[in-house]
């Protein structure tokens, strides 16, 4: 999300924010120049300022509902965890992506499941959104993966082995079991859903590295790109 | 006066083993080797009545071998969904002696069958030889594939692993391809696949061909694995439905008769190789059909019940089997949990970065 809102500030575009990072307890982080950001992780349920905040106004709502469970599956085999194998699976608009050799192939529905189970909570959580704000919410998917190059340091960082990275063909499959999910959710909860800009990705579907700012999100030139992108759409 | 019945066992006279005895009580087993520990790694498959043994030995404390148990990161509602654990391997139900013997054949490379996939009418796929294994179908050819290749090597290692094999022999009336004789659980079109008869024929087996199908497949077991012991059983459940143009009890009857005549035709020839007769303690009048739910074909819990005591009973020695060990004890912290835990914290620095870039702050 804060790559867009930077890209907004920059651009001078007026904006209030909800962060589900923080306290959760509502209360303003910050108040600037046309801009507010408070922080509420919408549980047990929104605030009551959250809530007008969402209600009213014929404003779009742009939601960054989501998370970095499938990034975790994809670094599984950093995990040193002997009960969980290693794993792959076949992606159906992708079939012919080579399978890494040794690992257990999980049926792509139930990798589906596996996904829809980990995001079950952000799930609700759209789904509140758009209830509060009928027709108005617009549903942004993940970030794209970013490239080894990026994540070696960070395995580094956390004292694990990047002498075997991640399987990248798995990061992007599961990036792309994560995209078809909030799209299927986001229509099915009457929202709009945001693609990532294919100007993002390199010519193997990851975030191209000048757009990267750390292995989960972009930089405030990808935020650029996502505001033009909605206000190309608006 | 004497005669050879005079001094035969209780259990050997119909009056005093069955008539006079509590029908909970019946018991048609004896004699019967102990074979099971604990510790012995039991493979089982076959007809869907296998699928309540496999059930009671999971429950059961013993060693019931699963080579395919799902990947752990699926949660047990996803894995039952798709069927694994079922039985030892994620093969479905295994109806046929020759279906059976096929299966040991592919899995080792010596059958190749010409069907590879069947197609769904909304466009995904089956596994011939596994219709039903997959809700909903594969949705590739490649993703098919994939998975037979991984079941097959499972089967493999419950093959070269067992040191029991528990099989359950449950038709004779079956598909073929007229292509290569490769033999199907379900008929074509009925789960996906088309029904052609230029390229599928019905077989309906004989007692001979049952006989000679396990009679291989039971050597090629013994030459990957030459100790493993046989438990053969009959399923009593009935043909939902007949092929052949009579009624589907006389069919029934028919097929089961020739499966039973064969299972004590393999028992009484083949060495370490032993009947079960769960078919009898479930269809037997002592019950009075009482054994069978209302659709008159699947078999109730108190009669697997039945079954199941009298298997733990002869087969193990046991008379309550124990409950299933209790879950280990919380591991500690993993690996996983720090690189979850540095995701997380790149958010929030994220949050942190997010700061520097506001406008001066006006109020908090």
């Amino acid at each position: 999300m804060n790559c867009l809102l930077e890209a907004a500030i920059e651009a001078r575009v007026p904006f209030s924010a909800i962060t589900l990072k923080g306290a959760g307890e509502g209360a303003p982080l910050w108040t600037g120049e046309g801009v507010s950001l408070v922080s509420d992780h919408g549980f047990p349920d929104f605030t009551d300022e959250s809530k007008a905040l969402l209600t009213g106004g014929p404003e779009p709502v742009l939601s960054f509902i989501g998370g970095t469970k499938h990034v975790q599956l994809g670094l599984l085999r950093q995990m040193d965890d002997p009960s969980e194998p290693p794993f792959d699976f076949v992606l159906p608009e992708a079939p012919r992506l080579p399978l890494e050799s040794g690992t257990e192939v999980i049926p792509f529905d139930g990798v589906r499941q596996l996904i829809r189970r980990e995001f079950k909570r952000r799930l609700r959580l759209i789904a509140k959104v758009a209830s509060l704000a009928p027709g108005r919410l617009i549903q942004f998917g993940p970030p794209p993966p970013v490239s080894d190059r990026w994540l070696e340091p960070f395995l580094l960082k956390q004292n694990v082995s990047a002498t075997a990275l991640p399987n990248r063909l798995l990061r992007w499959k599961l990036w792309r079991v994560t995209m078809a999910l909030f799209q299927e959710h986001a229509v099915e909860c009457g929202a709009r859903f945001v693609d990532c800009p294919p100007e993002a990705l390199d010519a193997d579907g990851f975030m191209r590295d000048d757009l990267v700012r750390n292995v989960t999100h972009g930089n405030v030139e990808f935020g650029r790109l996502l505001l033009a992108q909605v206000q190309a759409q608006s | 006066m004497t005669h050879p019945y005079r001094h035969v066992a209780d259990y050997a006279r119909w009056d005093r083993g069955v008539a006079a005895v509590p029908p909970e009580q019946v018991d048609p087993v004896a004699p019967f080797p102990v074979l099971l520990t604990r510790q012995q790694p039991v493979v089982t498959a076959g007809s869907c009545f296998a699928q309540h043994i496999s059930r009671h030995f999971k429950r059961a404390g013993f060693n019931f071998l699963i080579t395919e148990p799902g990947h752990p990161l699926l949660d047990d509602g996803v894995r039952a969904t798709l069927n694994y654990g079922v039985f030892s391997a994620r093969f479905g139900n295994i109806y046929t002696s020759r279906q059976l013997e096929q299966l040991f054949r592919r899995a080792y490379g010596t059958f190749d069958p010409v069907d590879l996939t069947w197609d769904r009418q909304d466009s995904r796929l089956v596994d011939p030889f596994r219709p039903t294994i997959q809700p909903g179908g594969f949705h590739t050819r490649e993703e098919l594939l994939a998975d037979r290749q991984q079941h097959l090597a499972a089967v493999r290692r419950a093959f070269e692993a067992a040191s029991v094999f528990i099989f359950t022999l449950g038709l004779t009336e079956c598909w073929a391809a007229r292509a290569d004789g490769a033999v199907f659980p379900i008929a074509p079109g009925v789960a996906g696949g088309t029904y052609d008869p230029e390229r599928y024929a019905f077989v309906n087996l004989t007692a001979d061909e049952v006989v000679a199908d396990m009679t291989r497949f039971i050597a090629s077991l013994r030459s990957v694995n030459p100790n493993v012991v046989l438990i053969l059983t009959v399923s009593p459940v009935p043909l939902a439905a007949t092929a052949v143009d009579r009624h589907v009890l006389v069919s029934t009857v028919y097929s089961k008769a020739v499966l039973r005549v064969a299972a004590e035709t393999l028992a009484s020839s083949l060495p370490r190789v032993h009947y079960f007769p769960s078919y009898e303690i479930i269809t037997a009048p002592f019950s009075r059909g009482q054994y069978y739910s209302d659709d008159l074909r699947s078999v109730t819990e108190a009669g697997v019940q039945h079954v199941m005591s009298l298997f733990f009973r002869h087969a193990a020695g046991v008379e309550a089997p124990l409950a299933p060990p209790p879950a280990p004890a919380a591991e500690t912290p993993k690996k996983s949990d720090r690189l979850a835990r540095a995701l997380e914290v790149l958010c929030d620095e994220e949050l942190i970065l997010l700061a520097d870039r506001l406008p001066p702050q006006t109020s908090t």
